[in-house]
């Protein structure tokens, strides 16, 4: 929590800090997703170091704030990689992340990637531009072939045992004629 | 009289259970081609002693053969005997037919030939027309011809009948008895008949023996004598 | 056809072909379908992780087969005692250990339907997991032995019990005993004494294989000795249940 809370401290600190050439820049793509909890969303993150020299290591992390809620949500139930370690970029190299997120409340919501350095290299944080989320509820609790599973497989055992029943009465009944001219 | 080979013979046979003398050196010869009577009232030992015989209670003193083998031959002895127990339970979802057929090829008969066999039994003892009904459809009566027919299913050379009239009416008691003089009388088999009641089955019987506390007090043909001792153990 | 094959399809075929098997296997497959809903639903919110829903159905799986094998067996002998039907088929020349045998291979098939009846379940569970393999397999190997351990044992106190009750009250005693290990904090059962308990007890050996192979995604390498456990456990279950098979008497009658 103080971890996250220190995050929104430096997130306000570079949006009040005057311009200034920046070593990291942070892009993400889309900067609008409209989507239904539990919905899964890969984020194109791109890290460029527009500096001279190496950055040394860095890590990202994810911010998820809850406009409506005055803070950020839990971010570490959006996704399974809150922080993501990086190595040094060198002058002018750049890096593209793949960010799973999965919403998992219904509202509307802002990602950001902060990156930072991993050590005391003197390197300003930066941080992508917003995105947007607008979560709404999903029509259906459970995707995928969970439900058609969940009816068919009772369905066709059912179905077995009833084929076995009329199987078992053909049984008896020859059982019931096996004999008789001899009776 | 007894022309048949000796079929059972037991010899000083004892058991003792929880502190309790169930039998006391019992020892008797059945015959092959005769119906022997094992008789004496409740608690007299007859359920124990056909349970020793017939390999599913070990005695705690004394010997026997049947048909020919000891007690350490129990698969052998099992192979060639027919038992009807006293009180057998029977599965009541099972089918007659079903029943027997199982009882065939637990005795190593192919399915074909134990399903014909169970079919001849079935005949035999008068259940052909229920021979798919489930068993607990059954009168109490029809469980106990069901139950001589299972004895039979393996072409016994000695069969064992406890209590065989027990709970039947007198028509069904009649039935059968006249069962089992037949089965005797065709099939040249040795027949150990408990019964605790002397009127029932004196009529069928060539030979008895008498149980009294565990003991063998009468051991001989089934004569007039027979019923004098009977009444006297039994009142 | 041996005595224990003919025994083991006489009691299938009353089980499966002519009595409840198919309809209490159409149960089990709806208690899947409810479970699965359940956890897709909590594993689409990220409330429960995707690979700890796995294993809650390879949980379920061996659990139920496990149960339906040890009901089987627990009926087995102290329930045809009861039902006076032990004596006719101990008068056959069939052995105590064919009868007891064919029975257990027979309820072996209780566990064996469901876990065929979860594998759909495990298939959607864990698309995109990458541990469908690992969890069929585990749910394989620890069914299979945790059946014979409990069906053997079960199979042991049948023939030892006088009454149905009796196999009954032992057979949960002991079930309840093993589980004790389950019940202790996390603290408790990872000291050496705790582990050593937690790898001879075949419930907790296998709670641990799940967990590891199936949601911490371990290798088998690194777990193949706990393992060992339940392999013991079912040769001494197999072991004390054919010496008494071998041995099935009748007390004496009146």
């Amino acid at each position: 929590m103080s971890g996250r809370l220190l995050v929104l401290s430096l997130l306000v600190l570079l949006a009040a800090a005057p311009a200034a050439a920046q070593t990291l820049e942070v892009g993400v793509s889309p900067v609008e997703i409209a989507t239904e909890i539990g919905d899964e969303h890969a984020l194109d993150v791109s890290i460029v170091n527009r500096g001279s020299q190496p950055t040394g290591p860095l890590v990202a992390h994810l911010v998820v704030i809850d406009p409506s809620g005055g803070g950020s949500a839990d971010a570490e139930d959006w996704t399974g990689e809150l922080n993501r370690p990086l190595s040094s970029l060198e002058a002018g190299e750049s890096i593209n992340l793949d960010w799973d997120i999965k919403p998992i409340m219904r509202g509307d919501f802002i990602a950001l990637i902060t990156v930072a350095p991993a050590d005391r290299s003197p390197i300003d944080p930066a941080s992508s531009p917003a995105v947007y989320f607008a979560v709404t509820q999903p029509t259906l609790l459970v995707s995928g072939a969970t439900v058609p599973v969940s009816i068919a497989v009772p369905l066709i055992i059912l179905a077995f045992g009833w084929w076995l029943l009329r199987i078992e009465r053909k049984r008896v009944a020859a059982l019931a004629g096996f004999g008789s001219s001899a009776s | 009289m007894h022309s048949g080979q000796p079929a059972i013979v037991c010899t000083s046979i004892s058991k003792t259970y929880q502190g309790q003398t169930a039998l006391a050196d019992v020892s008797f010869t059945a015959y092959a081609g005769q119906v022997t009577g094992l008789l004496g009232p409740n608690g007299a030992g007859k359920t124990t002693l056909i349970r020793i015989v017939t390999t599913i209670v070990k005695p705690s003193a004394g010997t026997y053969q049947v048909a020919g083998f000891g007690p350490d031959q129990a698969i052998d002895i099992r192979a060639r005997i027919g038992v009807m127990p006293e009180s057998a339970g029977y599965p009541k979802r099972t089918r007659a037919i079903d029943l027997l057929t199982y009882h065939g090829r637990l005795y190593g008969a192919p399915a074909d030939e134990a399903r014909a066999n169970a079919m001849e039994m079935l005949m035999a003892v008068g259940l052909a027309d229920r021979r798919t009904d489930r068993i607990g459809t059954y009168s109490r009566g029809m469980r106990q011809r069901l139950g001589l027919a299972r004895a039979l299913m393996n072409n016994p050379r000695v069969v064992f009948l406890d209590e065989p009239t027990l709970g039947l009416d007198p028509a069904g008691q009649q039935g059968i008895l006249e069962l089992i003089d037949e089965l005797a009388a065709q099939r040249d088999v040795a027949v150990l008949l408990t019964s605790h009641l002397l009127a029932e089955i004196q009529g069928i019987c060539d030979r008895a023996v008498i149980l009294d506390h565990g003991r063998v007090v009468f051991d001989a043909e089934a004569t007039q004598g027979l019923s004098e001792i009977f009444h006297k153990v039994t009142t | 056809m041996s005595a224990t094959a003919i025994v083991a399809r006489e009691e299938i075929s009353e089980t499966w072909l002519r009595g409840w098997g198919p309809w209490l296997a159409a149960v089990v497959a709806l208690t899947f379908s409810g479970t699965a809903i359940a956890l897709g639903y909590s594993s689409q919110l990220n409330l429960l992780d995707a690979r700890e829903g796995l294993a809650v159905v390879v949980r379920m799986s061996i659990g139920v087969g496990v149960l339906l094998v040890v009901l089987s067996m627990a009926d087995s002998i102290s329930g045809m005692r009861d039902r006076s039907t032990l004596e006719p088929m101990l008068l056959t020349p069939v052995s105590g250990t064919s009868l007891v045998g064919g029975k257990l291979a027979a309820a072996g098939l209780g566990w064996l339907v469901a876990f065929v009846v979860s594998l759909p379940y495990l298939y959607v569970l864990g698309d995109g997991l990458g541990r469908i393999a690992v969890a069929i397999g585990v749910s394989a190997v620890l069914g299979a032995l945790l059946s014979i351990t409990f069906g053997a044992a079960a199979a042991f106190l049948s023939i030892r019990s006088r009454t149905n009750l009796q196999t009954l009250g032992l057979g949960l005693g002991g079930l309840a005993f093993l589980s004790i290990p389950l019940l202790l904090p996390a603290s408790v059962m990872s000291n050496p004494v705790g582990e050593l308990i937690a790898r001879a007890d075949p419930l907790s050996a296998a709670q641990h294989i799940i967990g590891s192979l199936i949601i911490d995604q371990n290798s088998l390498a690194s777990e193949i000795s706990w393992f060992l456990g339940p392999v013991v456990a079912a040769i001494v279950a197999s072991w004390l249940a054919w010496r008494s098979a071998a041995f099935i008497q009748l007390e004496p009658g009146s």
